[in-house]
């Protein structure tokens, strides 16, 4: 039952705002104040009936930094029923491009001001180094809002011949509604790597000196190049497979052995002699382990690539240009990296084949995902005999 | 300038000046910019600049004013708010200039690229879209209004645009004007102003170098009220349709045809109108109308007064100067006119309207498109099949329908005929600023 809640909102329930939480970082010698609550309709309240809660946990202490409440059904309804409202009173198609463009705007502006902030709340509750999250996370982030705040004010449908003297044909691109975004980190991890054996022994030496050399530890020290992984369950998960990939006769040439100490820390990982039957290969680890295969000829590579229900995305690495057009044209993946790896620009389209997706991400196609074609047909000059 | 009195002079620039420019522009687009900018950074720069213009938004509006006449609350209200916004949508366009990948043959890649053109030349316009593109630029402000475009350079230079992106020149027509018209080193010109100038940097442009050419000229525009137009809305449009900026408008319905059946009446509730519009200082609150930009401009538009007299046609308000100090001039509305006369056929400039009585639909059309110009039309009607069908066989860029002189920075602007060539605004505008470029690669084809 979806109406406008608000003026019921207020006399039905125990309204309670939730309170916000002051956060220490004893590694920096800071305190944050993080607001707590649902966020619906610009303040932050309490669950109408959850009593359950998400413990925020520092992965690098395993120490509890607060807690939030879980929310349940009843509170997306309250949600939807406030999105909705909105969609048809203040925002939908009350509000004109430009000033979307505005708002999306200021919140880069915001988000940019508070950087150093939001990267030490992020390096504490996800584990990767604050200066990871501020200059690629967050500073990515901004520059996302900002490319589509410029697409704001440029959604343009067409108008389409149909007969000239009497009718007039348009499309209009139309927002949706109310879209349910669950946000979760999108795994392009390159965790399989194929290396052709003429080049095997060299590139598995290279390799290893590379990844040692990467310092691994807490998000807020400025040494560390990596951090913990996210969440015991994550540590637990990642260790299974590592155990799995030892068990089914993977060779372990670095990591592979549990760490002691507070922190769900992972050693980078790296296996060899894998076969394609092995968990480790077959399925999404979310880990830092490397599987390393070899191949002998470029079809041979292309069918170990693609053997996967998996389409996200994929490299591939070469100096011979009609190698590199062959190849990438025949591996099955969103999107495909030519002698690099994981990089992602705002403009340009990302999304999965197979079973990784459906949809796309960034550039103008991000678009078309969230609109809806309405075809507008006017006649303004036939007139219709009737019987025809 | 309100009383014709100097505000402050400034240098006056020669063809070797316009070599200096042109040379700078060319050393950014060959290091700084062009190619070597991406569009993420031209964004961020034009971003920058619309910022520093909000910051500086009544210092803008009070020197155009100033140099130009126009009233302080026109220039702040509309036309900075105007260029600001422009800025922003175009900053929004500087990272989003796609090409495209074309199906050929699988042993091939073959794909455009929209590049910049490399040092392009402005006279008078102040076009973003080149800046968004890549494009360095060669701009010459008007000989009358030099003032806005100085202080625009400073704000861009404090926005950080490389050395030689934008340059700006101020000086006149027949020197710096004719040197960027024909000069060997830039490849496309864009001009606003006259229909009769617009040809001569045509001529330039094919004699030199047959650099590409985009012009927004004059116009004559046709403003068309029906029998069966909201007559108060008709009357509150056509007045803004020739009066505003004092009739200094490229778009100014000008013409205004009105069905026999209310002409009378829309006559009279014109004029009251029209007589309803305080003249005075642009700085004043209250003020809706300042003086002609110019003492040529006011002297061209009293010759047409007078022209308009001697052929015959009907003061029926105004004709003749305001005071006796600037170069103000009284709303003006001529009836009785003939197609021929100089008054209903030439761009006047200035805030004298013709009204023209008409019977039907295809009279009204016929006179409405016997005309070189093709900027701009109105059409007021609530019957919007016949609206529509009108507005469609009026032989112009711009067709407004209800309402008149509106635009907006998405949405493409250019003239039909000899009121220009190519799009101002909009996605449009883009294609005036890129070349495109197909490459084709061949991977496996073995010749």
């Amino acid at each position: 039952m979806l109406r406008s809640v608000l003026p019921i909102f207020k006399s039905v329930r125990n309204y309670t705002m939730a309170q916000p939480v002051i956060v220490n970082i004893p590694a920096i010698n800071k305190q944050i104040t993080v607001p707590t609550g649902l966020f619906i309709n610009n303040e932050f309240v309490a669950s109408v009936d959850s009593k359950d809660l998400i413990h925020a946990v520092n992965p690098a202490t395993e120490d509890v930094i607060c807690s939030v409440v879980a929310a349940s059904p009843k509170d997306i309804d309250l949600a939807v029923a406030a999105a909705r409202n909105a969609f048809r009173t203040t925002w939908g198609k009350n509000v004109t491009g430009f000033e979307r463009s505005k708002l999306i705007h200021k919140l880069a502006d915001l988000i940019e001001r508070d950087a150093q902030e939001l990267s030490e709340l992020e390096a504490l509750n996800n584990g990767k180094p604050s200066r990871i999250a501020r200059d690629f996370d967050i500073g990515d982030s901004v520059q996302c809002l900002r490319y589509y705040a410029g697409w704001a004010d440029k959604i343009i449908g067409q108008t389409l011949e149909v007969d000239n003297k009497t009718k007039l044909a348009f499309t209009r691109h139309d927002p949706i509604g109310v879209c349910v975004y669950r946000g979760t980190i999108p795994s392009t991890c390159g965790s399989r790597v194929y290396v052709q054996d003429t080049v095997y022994d060299k590139f598995i030496i290279l390799l290893v000196s590379k990844v040692k050399a990467q310092v691994i530890g807490d998000g807020l020290d400025e040494k560390s190049g990596g951090g913990p992984v996210v969440s015991k369950g994550q540590y637990d998960k990642v260790w299974g497979y590592i155990e799995a990939g030892k068990q089914e006769g993977a060779k372990a040439i670095l990591g592979g052995a549990k760490r002691s100490g507070k922190g769900f820390f992972v050693e980078p990982t790296i296996f060899t002699e894998i076969r394609p039957e092995m968990k480790i290969v077959k399925e999404e680890i979310f880990g830092p382990v490397l599987s390393v295969g070899r191949f002998s000829t470029e079809d041979e590579a292309i069918a170990l690539a693609n053997d996967t229900s998996y389409g996200l995305g994929a490299g591939l690495h070469s100096n011979d240009a009609n190698q590199c057009m062959r190849v990438s044209s025949a591996l099955e993946a969103g999107t495909i990296w030519v002698n690099q790896y994981n990089i992602l620009n705002n403009n340009v389209p990302f999304g999965g084949k197979k079973q990784s997706g459906i949809g796309r991400e960034l550039g103008s196609y991000a678009l078309d995902e969230y609109t809806s074609i309405k075809a507008v047909h006017w006649n303004f000059g036939e007139k219709l005999d009737w019987p025809l | 300038m309100t009383d014709g009195s100097l505000i402050t002079k400034v240098s006056e620039a020669t063809a070797k000046d316009v070599d200096l420019a042109v040379a700078a522009a060319q050393k950014a687009v060959d290091t700084t910019w062009g190619l070597n900018a991406p569009g993420t950074l031209r964004a961020e720069l034009l971003n920058k600049l619309a910022n520093l213009m909000v910051q500086h938004k009544g210092e803008l509006s009070a020197i155009e004013a100033l140099d130009n006449g126009k009233t302080f609350g026109w220039a702040h209200d509309t036309d900075v708010t105007f260029a600001i916004d422009v800025i922003k949508y175009y900053a929004g366009w500087a990272d989003k200039i796609t090409g495209q990948t074309l199906e050929t043959d699988e042993r091939k890649l073959t794909y455009t690229r929209h590049e910049p053109i490399g040092v392009v030349g402005q006279i008078l316009p102040w076009n973003f879209p080149p800046l968004a593109t890549g494009n360095a630029i060669v701009l010459k402000s008007s000989e009358f209004t030099p003032l806005t475009s100085l202080r625009m350079a400073a704000l861009a230079h404090e926005a950080g645009f490389p050395p030689g992106v934008l340059n700006v020149l101020t000086g006149y027509g027949n020197t710096v004007g004719a040197a960027i018209a024909a000069h060997p080193h830039i490849e496309k010109v864009a001009f606003t102003g006259s229909t009769l100038v617009g040809r001569k940097v045509m001529e330039a442009a094919a004699r030199s170098n047959l650099k590409e050419v985009t012009l927004e000229l004059g116009g004559k525009s046709p403003n068309v009220v029906f029998d069966d137009a909201d007559l108060e809305q008709a009357v509150n449009w056509s007045a803004h349709g020739i009066f505003w900026n004092h009739g200094q408008a490229c778009t100014a319905g000008s013409r205004i045809f009105v069905q026999a059946g209310i002409y009378d009446e829309f006559l009279k509730r014109f004029t009251e109108r029209a007589r309803a519009i305080k003249l005075g200082d642009p700085f004043a609150a209250g003020t809706d109308q300042g003086p002609q930009v110019s003492q040529i401009q006011y002297d061209r538009i009293m010759d047409y007064i007078a022209s308009g007299k001697k052929a015959g046609a009907t003061v029926h308000l105004g004709g003749d100067r305001f005071g006796t100090e600037g170069y103000f001039i009284n709303p003006t509305i001529f009836t009785d006119t003939t197609p021929d006369m100089r008054i209903v056929q030439e761009e006047i400039f200035g805030p004298v309207g013709v009204v023209i009585k008409f019977e039907d639909e295809e009279d009204v059309i016929k006179q409405a498109n016997d005309t070189m110009y093709g900027l701009a039309a109105a059409v007021f009607s609530k019957d919007l099949n016949r609206a529509l069908k009108t507005a469609h066989k009026l032989r112009a860029g711009t067709a407004w329908v209800n309402c008149i002189n509106q635009l907006h920075a998405n949405v493409p602007f250019g003239g039909y005929k000899q009121s220009g060539i190519g799009r101002e605004l909009g996605e449009y505008a883009l294609h005036h600023y890129t070349h495109v470029k197909a490459v084709h690669v061949n991977f496996d084809h073995k010749m």
